[in-house]
């Protein structure tokens, strides 16, 4: 709790903390927020313009439905969609994240501490996976795997890992020739003491700043792959599918595309935010 | 002083950050006669570069510069207009800093830096400007000027470059020179061809030298009024002579003590030397051996067909017994391959070839348990106590960690042997969940200490551990190290550059000159008696806190610099500056050999 509430005391970092807060709250409670079903196709309320509302048929008679957002090309509401929306491209993004982290540190941190051979090998599959264009690589996997949340939260950290492998090798090979690596080693600790006590720990501060770029990325690339159609199943409510929908109309029906933009928006300033706050508390000299 | 070049009066700094102000100097009063020397010395934060700064105005933003007057040459520096103070700049004050490594700009030739100053002070035509050019480094003493000319800063020694960094501030003949830790990064037989190079060109040139350092002893030698600094205060002011004589100041009077104690040791050792049984009849216990212990890097080339392989050898052969109970000093200038004999010792690096014998076992064989339960006993305590701790850590983490790896302690246990060790070395147990950022440089070298003999080994290797350290704490954390070996009947390998620190704690010294020992003697003896010409050279490069002494000595510095280990000299690796060189010493290495009890040296003709 204390932990929270140092945050909290940074401005900038307050901001990213509510943000962030506030819609992971409303991606919880998704069901209880939207006004509508996000999956109703409504023949009657295509392309409303925000605050426009439309009359609905259910069992107890035909009631009058406000879309504070306006609605799509089938007449589904934006407001509902994007708050739905939210669920998926929030998992996207912290599942991506946290998998390329893990595995670009971890492979990072062992080229960089034990050098030769393992170093060759990783070097070499980080520069293979340079050498690939990212795109292809998502198109083929994804026609492989056959779309889904999964392959596409798979396909993302196989896109961002190696950012994280490079950054915590060179960092590790400057942190392990300093003295307290060296006296950890001539006290008798082991490897992996050395390793995940002495090194790694170090290596946060340059980890978060690049995590919350990547979480704003993997969200980004998210509606990138499901607007060439290779991502998610377009009916499902995601910010990417949204941005996807709304090209055809972004000259007749701004808001399809432009809500779920903001949205990315406003929640990657949040990720950004936060992770900045949080690099400066993971560094000792900041706390207090 | 009617002739003053330079005269500040009342000059304050205060520093401005995150919201607080500091006065990081208040009120410093003090000047210069023409072509005089003034020393200024203080420890680290007292303010002495920040005030040198400040006469050119080349204080970071923030910092503001109040005085009420800075006289230079009749014109007042703090009102100096931009265009006025850019030909006051490197024409008429010069400035030379404390790191020669990063005070060149890699990318350029030593040449076109030194071009530069002289075409922007005097409209020099291109090749007048390169005649003079190479003049100026023939001046302070860089050989083959023409051709150096054209090199990089990489292609220079350290020395060497700071020869060059003082041929750009000659470059705009300036009529004061600041001199701002010129030598501190160097090593001691080079910093004394320095001083020298400075003192004549300063005759020659009648310059005006301001020479800023922490070490005393160094301005008895070149200084002819001395200010001291503390806690940006100047707190004595007085000719040197007097200084030294009549020190009013008790800071001055601690940091003159410190110095004689030093010299006390080394001038009159047959007093100081505790007194221990000569030579005892049955073999010394020795707790520690190493046999021909040899270190070598080999480097690929950058390409995979470059075959070529070039060899460094960083030790080349060592023999050396560490009896138990006893302080063996190791001394040798950057290069030597200290710090490498040091880290075989504790196998944190291995050695190429040889054996090292702890206790009867031989710990160059052993592996995975069997090697952790020998590093219980051999500990290290290295030079830069800002990197030696883990800043995410607590220090009682830190401190923690060879119980908790050597399973000595647990649980309630484990913290009460921490608070122990933090007693031990002076510090407050309620420090332990404090992280390292909040300690100073001293404080740190004491956790690096407690940590080192927390699981109470029989042996420690201080690697250059007082290195960093102010003059003040040096003595204080140099205590430190004698109460713990009575305490704990430890054994020291107490490694470093300075003879002076190694002669007060002492037993034996080991000399180290490019991988190899070249003297080995009892401490007394070898203070008094150098049989070899580079263990001589190296103390007489030592300056003597005493400026009547010093002025009498006739000393030469050694010619040139320690050869690269990478491209070592034939036959004794000495023989390169060595003032008694035979053709003998140019083919024939000299081994280590007794040449009386307890004296070792490699020279074929000893003194």
């Amino acid at each position: 709790m204390s932990f929270l509430l140092t945050l909290y005391r940074s401005p900038q970092t307050r901001i990213g903390l509510i943000i962030l807060t506030v819609v992971v709250v409303i991606a919880l409670c998704a069901p209880l927020l939207a006004p509508s079903n996000p999956y109703g196709v409504n023949p009657n309320s295509r392309l409303l313009p925000p605050l426009s509302s439309s009359p609905l048929a259910t069992a107890a008679g035909t009631v009058t439905q406000l879309h504070l957002l306006g609605t799509d090309s089938v007449g589904r509401d934006t407001l509902s969609r994007l708050i739905y929306g939210s669920r998926l491209s929030l998992t996207v993004g912290f599942m991506a994240v946290v998998l390329s982290a893990v595995f670009g540190t971890l492979v990072g941190g062992l080229s960089g501490y034990f050098g030769g051979r393992i170093e060759s090998i990783t070097g070499w599959l980080i520069d293979v996976q340079l050498s690939f264009p990212f795109l292809l690589l998502a198109i083929f996997l994804l026609g492989a795997l056959g779309g889904g949340t999964l392959a596409v939260v798979l396909v993302l950290a196989l896109g961002t890992w190696v950012n994280y492998a490079r950054i915590v090798r060179a960092q590790v090979l400057s942190i392990k020739t300093l003295g307290y690596v060296e006296a950890a080693h001539a006290t008798g600790a082991g490897t992996g003491r050395v390793l995940f006590l002495h090194i790694l720990p170090n290596t946060l501060a340059p980890i978060c700043v690049v995590a919350s770029f990547s979480m704003a990325q993997a969200i980004l690339t998210e509606a990138g792959l499901s607007f060439l159609g290779v991502g998610l199943d377009p009916s499902t409510p995601s910010w990417g599918t949204m941005l996807n929908d709304g090209r055809d109309y972004l000259l007749t029906a701004w808001w399809i595309a432009t809500m779920p933009g903001i949205a990315i928006g406003i929640t990657v300033l949040g990720v950004t935010l936060f992770g900045d706050g949080l690099r400066e508390l993971l560094d000792p000299r900041g706390l207090r | 002083m009617s002739a003053a070049l330079l005269a500040v009066d009342r000059l304050s700094i205060r520093l401005t950050s995150g919201g607080h102000a500091q006065d990081v100097v208040s009120e410093a009063s003090f000047e210069v006669a023409c072509g005089k020397t003034l020393g200024i010395v203080g420890e680290s934060g007292s303010g002495k570069t920040l005030t040198m700064l400040s006469l050119l105005q080349l204080l970071p933003r923030g910092a503001k510069v109040s005085a009420n007057r800075a006289v230079f040459d009749r014109r007042n520096l703090l009102d100096l207009s931009r265009p006025e103070l850019d030909a006051v700049r490197g024409r008429q004050i010069a400035f030379v800093f404390q790191d020669p490594l990063t005070a060149l700009n890699p990318v350029l030739t030593v040449g076109r830096q030194i071009i530069e100053v002289m075409r922007r002070h005097f409209q020099l035509p291109a090749a007048e400007a390169e005649r003079r050019a190479v003049a100026l480094l023939a001046k302070v003493g860089i050989p083959d000027a023409p051709l150096r000319l054209r090199q990089y800063p990489h292609e220079f020694s350290g020395g060497m470059r700071q020869r060059v960094t003082i041929a750009m501030a000659l470059a705009g003949q300036p009529r004061l020179l600041i001199a701002d830790e010129p030598t501190t990064a160097l090593d001691v037989t080079v910093q004394a061809e320095i001083v020298s190079l400075i003192k004549s060109v300063q005759r020659e040139s009648g310059m005006t030298v301001i020479w800023v350092t922490h070490d005393l002893a160094l301005l008895a030698r070149i200084a002819d009024r001395v200010i001291v600094m503390y806690r940006g205060r100047v707190v004595e002011d007085a000719p040197i002579d007097r200084l030294f004589a009549a020190p009013e100041h008790p800071y001055t009077r601690a940091l003159l003590d410190n110095l004689r104690s030093d010299r006390e040791r080394g001038a009159r050792p047959a007093v100081a030397a505790p007194e221990r049984p000569e030579a005892p009849a049955a073999t010394p216990d020795i707790l520690l051996a190493a046999r021909g212990i040899t270190v070598s890097y080999t480097r690929a080339g950058l390409l995979p067909w470059q075959s070529r392989r070039r060899s460094v050898q960083a030790l080349g052969g060592i023999d050396l017994d560490i009896r138990k109970g006893e302080t063996l000093a190791l001394v040798g200038e950057s290069g030597s391959g200290k710090s490498t004999l040091a880290r075989v010792l504790v196998r944190t690096i291995e050695p190429t070839c040889g054996r090292v014998v702890f206790r009867g076992t031989d710990i160059s064989a052993l592996e995975g348990r069997a090697l952790r339960g020998v590093r219980r006993h051999l500990q290290i305590v290295f030079q830069d106590p800002f990197s030696s701790l883990n800043p995410r850590r607590t220090i009682g983490a830190a401190i923690a960690e060879p119980l908790i790896v050597h399973e000595l302690a647990c649980g309630r246990e484990l913290g009460e042997r921490v608070a122990e060790c933090l007693a031990m070395v002076g510090l407050d147990r309620s420090l332990a969940n404090r992280h390292p950022h909040e300690f100073s440089g001293g404080q740190r070298q004491r956790i690096c200490i407690a940590r080192a003999i927390a699981c109470r080994p029989d042996f420690i290797v201080a690697d250059e551990a007082l290195s960093a350290l102010d003059m003040s704490l040096q003595g204080q954390i140099l205590q430190l190290f004698q109460d713990l070996k009575a305490r704990f009947a430890l054994t020291y390998l107490f490694i470093s550059h300075d003879l002076s620190v190694v002669g007060r704690i002492s037993d034996r010294v080991a000399v180290l000159y490019l991988g190899r020992v070249v003297e080995l003697a009892p401490t007394a003896e070898l203070y008094e008696y150098q049989r070899h010409p580079y263990t001589r050279a190296l103390l007489a490069a030592v300056p003597i806190a005493d400026p009547a002494i010093e002025r009498q000595r006739l000393y030469a510095p050694l010619a040139g610099e320690p050869p690269s280990p990478a491209n070592p000299p034939p036959g004794c690796p000495f023989h390169t500056r060595c003032p008694r060189v035979q053709d003998r010493c140019r083919s024939e290495l000299p081994a280590l050999t007794e040449v009386a009890p307890g004296r070792y040296v490699a020279c074929h003709y000893p003194h």
